[in-house]
């Protein structure tokens, strides 16, 4: 089976109104890593806004508690759209402070997205349970969101 | 294409296996029985579980374009909720959706521990259209159209992560969502009459602003007045063919008159509040017994104290909607007066009506050989009130309800009115828009190497758009033809063509 997870952290499957991604990680921790950057690459190019000096900076911290790796991965996600949502951060430096299949607490480093300046793609309304799944596989983690758009 | 099923269900399963001429098909596996051109039935038997069949109004070949995707397996799965009637309907645009197909009809019982599901409304609560028609004509706007549609584009914030110019301190914000789009209309951001031609009066009963977490009015707080992204759009159009001159006219819709087309929902507010809902009936479920196919139809009692409360915090979100789409209209209503000045007062920009497309109504409807006051959730499917209707504003009653259906922007929408026969068979339902028929990334991929804004100007459509993937994503060629969608619920009879309408320009998010 080829390596995924260290050149294609993503890939996108077909969905006929939304969008499903489909996300890869050696580990939980890259999983987070991974699916974070893959729904803000679906809102803007986050390479081109990691580069931009212009563009301020923020630290967020998140802190998450679940019964399990699914519901962890989904309320990640879920907390990140909202910060989106109402401070206009989007991630691009993750320490990962600690880390289990129940709970998460991360220091984030953001930039703030300027819908003047910076590309605009999809706007992302929610992070459904539509075709959700996690699971472990033999390279490590996998999980499927289907993202309201 | 479809294929005659192999497979005929087990005789004695339903009455209508047994007739001899009955044809079977099989679409994306599921099993269909064809009861004319235009109504075919899932049946009962396919599921265990399914309480009611599934009923799907379409044509032969708009059934076809569904083979590639979920969306009969998801009006099954709609079939399995408690106090369901009658049968899990779809309308003519029914695509994949996320639990519920969008164009998906379902009405419950509430007396006979009817559910209601966020997912049969979904995210965007109270996404709507609404039209506008000006005292212009395409003449007069043909020579300022790059002018207009630059205006509507300063004025109206639209795409990714934009802010309104209309601000809400908290105390503002939670008034705004009890009382609709009269806060807007208090404000001078409307007339009275405004709020006679929305669906309802722009009101719901129940709405209760401590029915709404924290973070719904925190993603609110600065959209009232946005358009959005995606498929959201507004649109300027010309009349282009009539088909009841009658109904057209009391509508107040004249061939080449210039009509305006409001397509926004309740934003983040109305998205946060699905997502908190959606969390907490998936929790209740076993409280209640409630067994699914699908998590994403997390449901609880219409009389339950969760269900209770979803329906008032929706309220507020319905009254969010409303309100943007007022906003939206006032805007609008200022980008006309810029560019034709006297010619075109924002007193003369009427509105012809709202209707909302994903929402959940009491209504009474006879089900099962009774009048029952009912629930019903339309999933990207529009209210369809028939002539003599108490409901609809006085102008309208002889006629029936205006119900709206945007196309693409390369080919056009239409105006339909209402009939009794929707209100027999459909809830009172009609369809909502073309529905997609390639994905977002299939989209994307025909249109490599294309320019869509170039394509849509030499066809005379003018369209500004926050980003070319949009344009892509959303091109014509992305939806099924509206015409056909709609020349299927003509047909059937559940509503009645009334007007065309041709698109000049837009703005998209």
């Amino acid at each position: 089976m080829t390596d995924r997870t260290a050149n294609k952290p993503y890939t996108h499957f077909e969905h006929t109104a939304d969008v499903g991604v489909t996300f890869y990680g050696r580990t939980l921790e890259d999983l987070l890593r991974h699916a974070a950057e893959g729904l803000f690459d679906l809102v803007t190019d986050t390479e081109k806004l990691r580069r931009d000096d212009q563009a301020l900076s923020q630290i967020v911290r998140i802190q998450i508690s679940e019964d399990n790796a699914g519901d962890l991965l989904l309320m990640w996600l879920r907390e990140l759209l909202y910060l989106f949502s109402t401070r206009k951060v989007i991630p691009v430096e993750f320490l990962m402070e600690r880390i289990s299949d129940k709970h998460i607490e991360a220091r984030i480093t953001a930039k703030i997205f300027d819908a003047q300046r910076h590309e605009q793609r999809h706007e992302v309304k929610a992070v459904t349970r539509h075709a959700f799944r996690v699971g472990r596989t033999s390279e490590g983690w996998t999980a499927s969101v289907v993202f309201d758009v | 294409m479809l294929s005659a099923s192999d497979a005929r269900p087990k005789a004695g399963q339903l009455q209508s296996f047994l007739m001899s001429e009955t044809p079977f098909f099989k679409v994306s596996g599921v099993p269909l029985i064809r009861h004319d051109a235009y109504r075919w039935e899932i049946p009962i038997t396919y599921q265990q579980g399914m309480r009611v069949p599934g009923r799907i109004f379409a044509s032969e070949s708009l059934l076809a374009a569904l083979s590639r995707d979920k969306a009969l397996e998801q009006v099954a799965h709609v079939a399995h909720l408690p106090g369901i009637v009658m049968y899990s309907a779809a309308m003519p645009d029914i695509h994949w959706g996320y639990g519920f197909p969008i164009g998906g009809v379902a009405a419950t019982d509430p007396q006979n521990g009817g559910v209601i599901s966020p997912g049969g409304i979904g995210f965007d609560i109270n996404c709507g259209v609404r039209l506008l028609i000006t005292p212009l004509s395409e003449r007069d706007v043909r020579p300022k159209l790059a002018e207009l549609i630059q205006a509507l584009y300063q004025r109206i914030p639209c795409g990714v992560g934009q802010s309104g110019s209309i601000r809400l301190s908290p105390e503002e914000i939670r008034r705004m969502v009890m009382i609709g789009p009269r806060w807007a209309v208090e404000r001078g951001l409307g007339f009275e009459e405004d709020l006679e031609f929305t669906e309802g009066r722009g009101f719901m009963e129940g709405a209760e602003e401590a029915s709404v977490s924290l973070r719904a009015y925190e993603r609110g707080r600065d959209q009232l007045g946005t358009l959005g992204a995606g498929n959201h759009f507004l649109e300027v159009q010309t009349v282009d063919r009539i088909f009841d001159k009658e109904t057209a006219g009391t509508f107040g819709l004249v061939r080449d008159a210039l009509t305006l087309m409001i397509h926004s929902g309740s934003r983040g507010f109305g998205y946060q509040i699905c997502d908190d809902f959606l969390e907490l009936f998936s929790g209740t479920l076993a409280k209640y017994g409630i067994r699914l196919p699908d998590q994403q139809l997390a449901c609880a009692p219409v009389l339950s104290p969760e269900g209770r409360l979803y329906l008032s915090a929706m309220s507020c979100a319905a009254h969010f909607a409303w309100c943007n789409r007022q906003c939206l209209t006032a805007l609008a209503r200022q980008s006309f007066e810029s560019v034709f000045g006297a010619e075109c007062p924002a007193a003369k920009v009427r509105v012809v009506y709202d209707v909302s497309h994903n929402i959940a109504k009491f209504e009474n409807h006879k089900a099962e050989g009774e009048l029952r006051k009912l629930c019903v959730h339309r999933k990207g499917a529009t209210r369809a009130f028939p002539p003599g209707h108490p409901e609809l504003p006085l102008p309208y009653r002889e006629v029936g309800q205006p119900v709206l259906v945007p196309g693409d922007m390369g080919r056009c929408s239409y105006v339909l009115a209402g009939t009794q026969r929707a209100m027999d068979e459909t809830f009172d339902s009609s369809c909502h828009g073309a529905g997609r028929c390639m994905s977002r990334s299939q989209s994307l991929r025909d249109a490599r190497g294309r320019n869509i804004g170039e394509e849509l100007r030499k066809l005379g459509i003018f369209v500004r758009g926050k980003g070319n993937k949009t344009l892509a994503e959303e091109q014509p060629s992305a939806y099924k033809n509206i015409s056909d969608v709609v020349d299927v619920l003509h047909e059937a009879g559940l509503a009645k063509k009334t007007a065309r309408l041709k698109p000049m320009g837009a703005i998209k998010g």
